[in-house]
């Protein structure tokens, strides 16, 4: 019978309840488990950290070199950290951050789920897997930590995995010692966590021998007490805990632990629960259900705990700088602008698109703050600052920020690499210009930027005749001057004197005078260029500072051509602020018809 | 079976890949032409002088790309190494050099490059490298550091064995708060006696005596700043000290970049046993700029900087250091009543003097000299100069200057060497270059510090700053000395007064 229904391919029909059992079957697969898990890790990364991908990627500079290669693999956790280079280097190209980061997630899953099924296949704990990654995720929305830390962990389980597909005593020591010290060698202090788990797991099930796993975690030990003798690390918990995955000089929050906690709590319950008898399907599904609610109930109520969002605008912002989106900044900022860095980002895109004289009051501003923010030597700021130094013309301020923003980030930041290039070429400093276009053509994202740029070394007739670089180097002034950065309109002004063209310098001196109340020296500002090439037109906001300045003498309008839709502006203005003398509800009032002016903000915002 | 298969195959292609190795090492050349310019190299090597102990001087050829072949062949009288080029750079194995320059010292090492264009061998013209009888010492101890503005991250003072490429760390900053450590200092170039100060995190200085290391902190109310430029009295008992009013500030269109100046400095002695500071009025005036000491080989002389001083800072580059000399008696510590002048900064060319340093046989004393100011680090027109303390002449060292800055230099223990620091190579990062100095104080081309990787220049991205020769490793530990400099309280220096 068997025979006939083979060779007829008659296959038996199957009822509906069987049909749905087959299915569950196979979504129990390793496979449509990790894709399930996968998919739902790239929409949720896309969506929710895109732009921190972009940005993390400015904070390496992975080279295709084999002698690159050989300076990581000499050093302890040098394979992982290269590892980790080569993968964020791909975060600059739209998705690959988050395809590239739910693969390792996914990956990060399936090995917990493997060693899960392995150790309790009958417990129906496999969703306990997911348990891990939620917690690395948490991590991922801090530009502090390293990505290294994530794959560290991703080599830990498999190595575990190989653990637990050892039944003898003696291979399993051996095994568990040598891939601890390589471990430690290859991934750093994810070994530590490796030995830990195993000694546990033996104490768990093998008490009697157990204590000869001690030898692994005192070896890994002893390894970081060298590593710390050697000066390769400042202390032992950056050899020994997660806190090797943080940026070094700062310390983490307690979140950077659940992921490392949450192990040998999981290798705890499958050891509980490993003798348990096979459940039926309904009871195992329903099992699973639970489990993955709570999983998710766990994320939705403490994702928000663990992260902190309030530098999303900043990464994006800085994704927009790069691609020099200057309207997609001020889009942005139409929606609303809450602190001085992003005005410090909208006031770059309305110098970049010369329209900071003209629009900038259309925003709520906020002082000189709200145009550089103060340096305070974090290499963002030090970024941001080089971006609107050389945005205004000043370009040994922003080489001087460009490098110190590098030298941050371990001389490794490729947008600031780039910037090097372009203020080295500008000051015909081609040697050192060179250096670093050599060191760009050696990255797979950098590299064609950089080649092009070579054409540009010893080629003053190239520089000049570039539209960025020629316009540029016409603002270096002719005659030296120490920068003294709170006379920087001084530097400013030269600048817009020496090179007209470059209307953003004088609008920045204007603005810097506006913001600062300084209706005095903007005056004395006006009447110097007005007329003359760097100040050929005067912008809305200049006219409206004008009719403050010389109010009692309007025949001054005339002079600097005051508009006459701006004088009718203002005589509504002045109507309103006679007739509601006294009111406190006086800056509501003008507010919806004149926020957008300069008397709003002069006679409104508190220095 | 498998395994044994395995190792078999193995063996055989093993074998097969040294044959084709030999072969490729062992074209049959036979020269079409003959070039009448010498090969672009880099580092260049050509015709330099180099110790027999120092490491292999690996270099690439500039214009390898066009060649399919090439091969750099050493010879002397006694043997020949022929060494072929990958990727257009030549990596001499240790074990191959230490066999050339075994019985090398005093001899010529001529250089020929061959290399095949399309079907054609062509051949360079060889150059020579010549080998000093005398060799240098074996450990450079430096600081690693960007040339940066106001930022550093990761610091630390490393030392390279220079017979090898081996760099160990004698300290970095991540186990002291990632602060700031300087002005790193031997006596006599002697590893056993070393100071180093440590700023911003754990601030104040290390003094290493053999196995005895110390922490002081050495800001007094009657100096200007914790101690700054130091300089051992042969003795081991004094180092001399400045004390410097320092800042910084930056130019706009100036290629040097940054200006670092003083408000106002004064030169004092540490006394190593009494913890004290003691100095004197000719080195300690409100009116004049006394900086960089540095003290003779026999102990009796101490040579300083001196400057009028001028409104700070904007008249930096009216500020021209002379170069003195006070006589100091270590038996009674104390100071001669009189200054000499070596270099007068008002009567020569208008120049700076900066980093007196004087040979260990105490015939030479070679110093900078640019435009102004004392930081010549960061001057393009900083160049070397060599006075002969027997005449007291003064010669530029031409062979070992370039149109960048030719700075901080130290001496050999032996005399005949000297390192310096210069940005020929990109007019930014400082490198390390060893010169050969001969009896009559007359230089010999320069080489840049040899690596492992002729690359490596190009992509390491921190400054060799303050290269110090000394006769053997610095054994103290990097972790002891952390642990001193961030858990010691340190002896506070007291203020001896004004001998």
């Amino acid at each position: 019978m068997k025979s006939f229904e083979k060779k007829k391919n008659i296959k038996p029909v199957k009822t509906e309840q069987q049909q749905y059992s087959v299915f569950f079957a196979k979504l129990n697969t390793p496979v449509v488990f990790g894709l399930f898990i996968f998919i739902l890790l790239f929409f949720y990364l896309q969506k929710q950290l895109a732009f921190h991908f972009y940005y993390i990627e400015q904070e390496q500079l992975f080279l295709w070199s084999r002698a690159y290669f050989l300076s990581f693999i000499i050093k302890p956790a040098g394979l992982l950290q290269w590892l980790t280079e080569f993968c964020v280097q791909h975060f600059i190209q739209p998705y690959l951050g988050a395809l590239i980061m739910s693969v390792i997630l996914t990956a990060i899953s399936i090995l917990a789920a493997g060693i899960i099924k392995r150790i309790a296949s009958t417990a129906n704990l496999h969703i306990l897997s997911l348990l891990p990654i939620v917690f690395l995720l948490y991590m991922h929305f801090d530009i502090n930590y390293l990505y290294e830390g994530t794959v560290a962990y991703l080599l830990m389980l498999l190595v575990m995995y190989g653990y637990f597909c050892i039944g003898n005593f003696l291979p399993r020591i051996i095994y568990v010692t040598v891939s601890g010290i390589l471990l430690f060698w290859c991934a750093g202090p994810v070994a530590f966590l490796f030995t830990v788990c195993v000694f546990l797991w033996e104490i768990l099930n093998r008490f009697s021998k157990a204590f000869v796993f001690i030898l692994p975690i005192l070896l890994v030990a002893a390894l970081a007490f060298v590593g710390v003798y050697t000066s390769l690390a400042d202390n032992y918990r950056l050899l020994l805990l997660p806190d090797g995955y943080y940026t070094r000089q700062l310390h983490p929050g307690t979140e950077i632990y659940l992921s490392w906690v949450v192990l040998p709590v999981i290798l705890l319950l499958c050891r509980l629960f490993s003798k348990r008898q096979h459940t039926g399907r309904k009871r195992k599904y329903a099992e699973y259900l639970l489990q993955l609610m709570s999983v998710a109930v766990l994320f939705g109520f403490t994702i928000e705990k663990f992260t902190d969002r309030s530098y999303d605008f900043f990464k994006e912002f800085n994704y927009y700088t790069r691609n020099g989106q200057w309207d997609k900044i001020i889009e942005r900022c139409d929606e609303g602008v809450n602190n001085y860095l992003h005005l410090n980002f909208l006031n770059m895109a309305l110098i970049e698109k010369g329209e900071l004289a003209e629009k900038m009051f259309s925003f709520p501003q906020g002082g000189l703050q709200g145009l550089t923010v103060t340096w305070n030597m974090m290499p963002h700021i030090s970024a941001l600052q080089s971006d609107i130094y050389f945005s205004i013309g000043h370009i040994a301020l922003a080489q001087r920020m460009a490098f110190e923003a590098n030298v941050s980030m371990q001389n490794s930041n490729g947008a600031m690499l780039k910037r090097l290039v372009q203020t080295n070429l500008i000051y015909g400093a081609y040697p050192v210009a060179e250096k670093y276009i050599d060191l760009l053509e050696q990255t797979k994202y950098y590299s064609e930027w950089a080649h092009e740029h070579r054409r540009f070394l010893w080629n003053d007739y190239a520089v000049e005749n570039d539209a960025l670089l020629g316009m540029k180097r016409k603002c270096i002034p002719v005659s030296n001057t120490l920068i003294e950065e709170q006379n920087i309109h001084i530097d400013m002004e030269y600048i817009a004197i020496q090179n007209p063209a470059h209307q953003a310098s004088i609008q920045y001196v204007g603005a810097l005078f506006l913001l600062t109340k300084d209706i005095l020296l903007f005056r004395e500002l006006l009447e110097k260029h007005y007329g003359t090439d760097v100040l050929p037109t005067l912008p809305k906001s200049y006219q409206e500072a004008i009719i403050i300045v010389t109010e009692q003498d309007p025949s001054k309008w005339e002079q600097f051509n005051i508009s006459e839709q701006v004088i009718q502006r203002y005589n509504e203005y002045k109507k309103q602020v006679l007739d509601n003398r006294g009111n406190a509800a006086l800056p509501n009032l003008l507010k919806a018809s004149f926020s957008d002016t300069y008397w709003y903000y002069y006679m409104f915002y508190k220095l | 079976m498998k395994i044994k298969s395995f190792v078999k195959k193995f063996l055989k292609y093993l074998v097969l890949f040294f044959v084709i190795g030999n072969i490729s090492c062992s074209d049959n050349i036979h020269i079409n032409k003959t070039l009448d310019t010498l090969p672009t190299i880099f580092p260049d090597y050509t015709n330099v002088t180099i110790p027999y102990n120092i490491a292999p001087l690996s270099f690439k050829l500039i214009d390898s790309a066009v060649y399919t072949k090439i091969y750099a062949i050493f010879e002397n009288d006694m043997q020949q190494m022929e060494i072929k080029a990958k990727n257009g750079q030549f990596s001499i194995p240790l074990s191959s050099w230490k066999k050339l320059m075994k019985d090398a010292a005093g001899s010529t090492i001529s250089v020929t490059i061959q290399a095949k264009d399309q079907d054609q061998w062509i051949s360079y013209p060889a150059f020579q490298i010549f080998v000093a009888p005398e060799p240098v010492d074996s450990y450079l101890v430096y600081r690693l550091i960007e040339p940066g503005y106001d930022i550093w991250n990761e610091m630390g003072i490393y030392q390279r064995h220079v017979e090898d490429f081996h760099e160990s760390t004698i300290i970095n900053n991540k186990r002291t708060g990632y602060g700031c450590m300087n002005c790193h200092s031997f006596n006599m170039q002697n590893p056993e006696k070393m100071l180093f100060h440590l700023r911003a995190s754990h601030p104040g200085t290390i003094m290493i005596n053999g196995d005895k290391i110390e922490k002081l902190n050495t800001n007094t109310e009657q100096t200007l700043s914790a101690l700054v430029y130091p300089s051992w009295h042969p003795s081991g008992n004094f180092v001399a000290f400045s004390v410097n009013d320092t800042k910084q500030i930056f130019h706009t269109t100036d290629p040097n970049r940054i200006e670092v100046f003083d408000f106002a400095s004064d030169v004092v002695v540490y006394d190593v046993n009494r913890h004290e500071i003691i100095t004197s009025t000719l080195l300690n005036s409100n009116s004049i700029f006394e900086t960089f000491p540095s003290f003779s080989p026999d102990g009796k002389t101490m040579f300083f900087c001196s400057a009028d001083t001028f409104p700070m800072p904007h008249e930096y580059n009216k500020l021209k250091y002379s170069l003195c000399a006070i006589s100091f008696d270590p038996e009674s510590c104390t100071f001669g009543t009189e200054v000499d002048t070596l270099y007068n900064a008002k009567l020569n060319d208008g120049k700076s003097v900066s980093f007196p340093r004087v040979s260990p046989d105490g015939k030479y004393l070679m110093f900078t000299l640019s435009g102004y100011g004392n930081f010549s680090i960061w001057h393009k027109d900083a160049d070397l100069y060599i006075i002969d303390l027997q005449n007291n002449k003064t010669t530029p060292l031409s062979t070992l200057n370039s149109n960048d800055v030719d700075s901080y230099h130290s001496w050999s223990s032996n005399s005949r060497w000297v390192v310096f620091s210069s940005r020929r190579i990109d007019g930014l990062y400082t490198r390390p270059y060893i010169a050969y100095i001969n009896d009559a104080g007359e230089p010999a081309k320069p080489f840049l510090l040899p690596q492992k990787y002729v690359d490596f220049y190009h992509r390491f991205m921190k400054s060799y700053n303050i290269p110090e020769f000394v006769t053997s490793k610095v054994e103290q530990n990097g972790f002891k000395l952390s642990e001193i400099a961030v858990n010691d309280t340190g002896i506070d220096v007291t203020f001896g007064g004004t001998r």
